[in-house]
């Protein structure tokens, strides 16, 4: 497999978009890679080199699926806003103050969502290890918002722990052992990437406990927002 | 520039670079390239999706062209895409000047 193979393979992955809009974006983005990968090796880059620099350019996987996601996510997005916007109509209706503040909150607000889904457990395994996992995934939501966490993901994205603490939040769901992370934010790749750090503090810590039921794998990555 | 500042305005960029053809991905983002002598530097990935909203809400309309023994997805302006790009030039010229004309009354840092 290439590089630019295995990217693909990756993205495809990654798509949540329906399997005809997948086919046109993968298609498009091998002739883009290919075309990239051409024009470096021209410029005397060796053919793995050219692709892996094409790549580079291109931006990671995850990232350019969850744009393409996040265009397919409309609607969702819409109902936090709109009961934001509810909140802030009487306000506004208090004098230009209010005016003011709307349009602080408007440009203020955080339009996009990341959502990042970890399965607690083995894919398959006895079922004692299964429901020991299943009564685990609400501790971990816990976690995934307690300060540690929160702290650890701050310092490696280099960001104030004030501008993501606020904005994550962890839902677990026993039967599916399925653990939501969800974190807004004003652009899609700050969402991404803090909901990516919050996931990886939490594999992080669990495979240190080096026991299956604590195990956890991330499931997907989506985005929605208005971008 | 930087990527911040340019992914806010990257519809209106992508406009801009189809008004005197059709063109697919690749060859958008070589004159994005060009035409901001190198300041455009967002990862190239996210051209597309970008391309393919635009065409959802009727600016663009694109089709597959065999070039070189190639198929590519082309791309270009409907005439509501035109009249977008006058339209969101227009306003970006009257931001960008308010904006100038707020700095320059500031006093000049060192």
């Amino acid at each position: 497999m290439t590089p630019i193979e295995r990217y693909l393979a990756a993205l495809r992955l990654e798509l949540r978009t329906g399997r005809r809009r997948a086919r046109r974006v993968v298609h498009e983005v091998a002739d883009h890679l290919r075309e990239a990968a051409e024009a470096e090796e021209a410029s005397g880059l060796a053919r793995e080199e050219a692709e892996q620099r094409a790549i580079a350019r291109f931006g990671s996987p995850g990232t350019v699926a969850a744009r393409f996601n996040a265009s397919d996510g409309h609607g969702h997005w819409l109902l936090p806003l709109r009961g934001k916007l509810r909140l802030v109509v009487p306000l506004v209706a208090t004098g230009a103050g209010g005016l003011a503040f709307l349009a602080y909150a408007l440009v203020s607000s955080p339009s996009y969502e990341a959502r990042v889904q970890l399965l607690v457990g083995p894919v398959t395994g006895n079922i004692q290890t299964i429901r020991a996992a299943g009564g685990l995934a609400p501790t971990y939501a816990v976690i995934a918002t307690s300060m540690p966490v929160l702290e650890g993901t701050a310092k490696t994205l280099r960001l104030p722990i004030s501008s993501i603490s606020g904005d994550v939040t962890a839902r677990a769901n026993r039967a599916t052992r399925i653990v939501t992370i969800r974190v807004r934010a004003s652009d899609p790749d700050t969402a991404v990437a803090i909901a990516h750090g919050v996931a990886e503090e939490l594999v992080s810590l669990s495979s240190r406990q080096g026991r299956p039921e604590m195990s956890l794998r991330l499931v997907g990555t989506s985005v929605l927002g208005s971008g | 520039m930087r990527a911040e500042a340019l992914k806010g305005h990257l519809e209106l960029l992508i406009l801009a670079a189809l008004q005197s053809e059709p063109l697919h991905g690749y060859a958008i983002i070589r004159e994005l390239h060009r035409r901001s002598e190198g300041a455009f530097d967002l990862p190239e990935g996210t051209i597309y999706p970008a391309l393919h909203r635009l065409e959802r809400s009727g600016l663009l309309r694109s089709s597959w062209q065999e070039v070189a023994g190639r198929k590519r997805r082309v791309y270009r302006l409907t005439p509501k895409g035109g009249e977008a790009f006058l339209e969101q030039r227009d306003a970006w010229r009257r931001f960008s000047t308010g904006i100038t004309a707020v700095l320059d009354e500031l006093p000049q840092t060192p």
